[in-house]
């Protein structure tokens, strides 16, 4: 992952944010999907990824769902009912964090 | 271009045999390859075996990092019994044990009472054992195994006091309604997380 101490706080957030608009996305798309928004500059390693979906799911902010796709089984993540209040508050608390950073950064720009 | 049956059994035989024991685990990880591998043979034309090769030489220290995440793994497993404790049915089967125990082992004596209950303890311990032996002689699953280090904790836990608490009538009660409800609630546990887990994971055992 790229400047991974910056962005590895907020892993959990992203892939929040993203199972928030699409519904349900199995890993290989998540990583495929952050690629596109960032047009290739943010790259989400495997092992940084999947410990991050299963620490979320064994939290209880993810549920799982696995299918038969292409001659392979695939697992996909969801929000749960928990997990969905939890996006929420933690995107608040992302966008505070970088409105912070903005302040001490560029103390012109925020103004 | 899809990677067909043939091309899926070999990512899963390689998985295997780098270590990656549990199918659950395992699964997720061929997915996750196969997608990768089939955007590879698109966008360079590599055949299946190239694409594989290159793909597994950049990147086989992250795939791997997950095998690793799996090796010893108490936490989440002990949190999710702790959990599955705070219910009122299983609070007022703590209680009613509580209180069978306290009129047992007033009534019959530690010693037929206590034993009774390390009896009870060890085939709980040993027909579970038996089961998980059954269960991962062909194919190990990550769910099985988390959760049967909790009853392999309970029963070393127990079998490690026992002679220190079995020792007067108050921490007779305390020790053998504890051992029970534990060893009970374990079994209840244990049926709701495979429960949860056939359902989600249907598509496994078909």
């Amino acid at each position: 992952m790229k400047n991974s101490q910056l962005y590895k706080g907020s892993l959990n957030t992203i892939i929040m944010k993203l199972l928030e608009e699409k519904g349900r996305m199995y890993g290989y798309e998540i990583t495929q999907k952050v690629k596109e928004i960032t047009k290739g500059e943010l790259n989400i390693t495997e092992g940084a990824l999947y410990p991050a979906l299963h620490k979320l799911e064994s939290e209880g902010l993810l549920d799982v769902e696995v299918e038969k796709v292409d001659n392979r089984l695939r697992k996909y993540y969801k929000l749960t009912e928990k997990g969905t209040t939890e996006t929420v508050n933690r995107l608040a608390e992302l966008e505070e964090f970088i409105k912070n950073m903005q302040t001490i950064v560029n103390p012109k720009l925020s103004y | 271009m899809k990677l067909s049956k043939e091309n899926i059994q070999s990512i899963d035989n390689y998985l295997k045999h780098e270590g990656f024991i549990y199918v659950d685990i395992r699964m997720e990880m061929v997915d996750h390859i196969a997608n990768a591998v089939e955007g590879k043979m698109e966008v360079e034309s590599l055949n299946f075996y190239d694409a594989f090769k290159s793909y597994m030489i950049s990147n086989k220290k992250e795939i791997m990092k997950q095998n690793k995440e799996h090796g010893f793994y108490f936490k989440e497993p002990i949190l999710n019994f702790i959990k599955f404790c705070f219910n009122p049915f299983i609070f007022l089967m703590g209680v009613l044990i509580f209180f069978s125990m306290n009129f047992l082992l007033t009534k019959f004596g530690i010693q037929n009472i206590g034993n009774s209950i390390l009896w009870v303890v060890l085939v709980i311990y040993l027909v579970f054992g038996f089961w998980h032996f059954l269960l991962t002689r062909k194919k190990t699953y990550f769910y099985v195994e988390k959760n049967f280090w909790i009853l392999f904790l309970f029963f070393h836990i127990t079998n490690l006091f026992k002679s220190n608490f079995n020792s007067n009538l108050q921490s007779a009660i305390i020790f053998n309604s504890l051992t029970l409800f534990l060893f009970l609630t374990f079994i209840l546990f244990y049926f709701s997380e495979r429960r949860k887990f056939r359902i989600n994971y249907k598509h496994l055992f078909e």
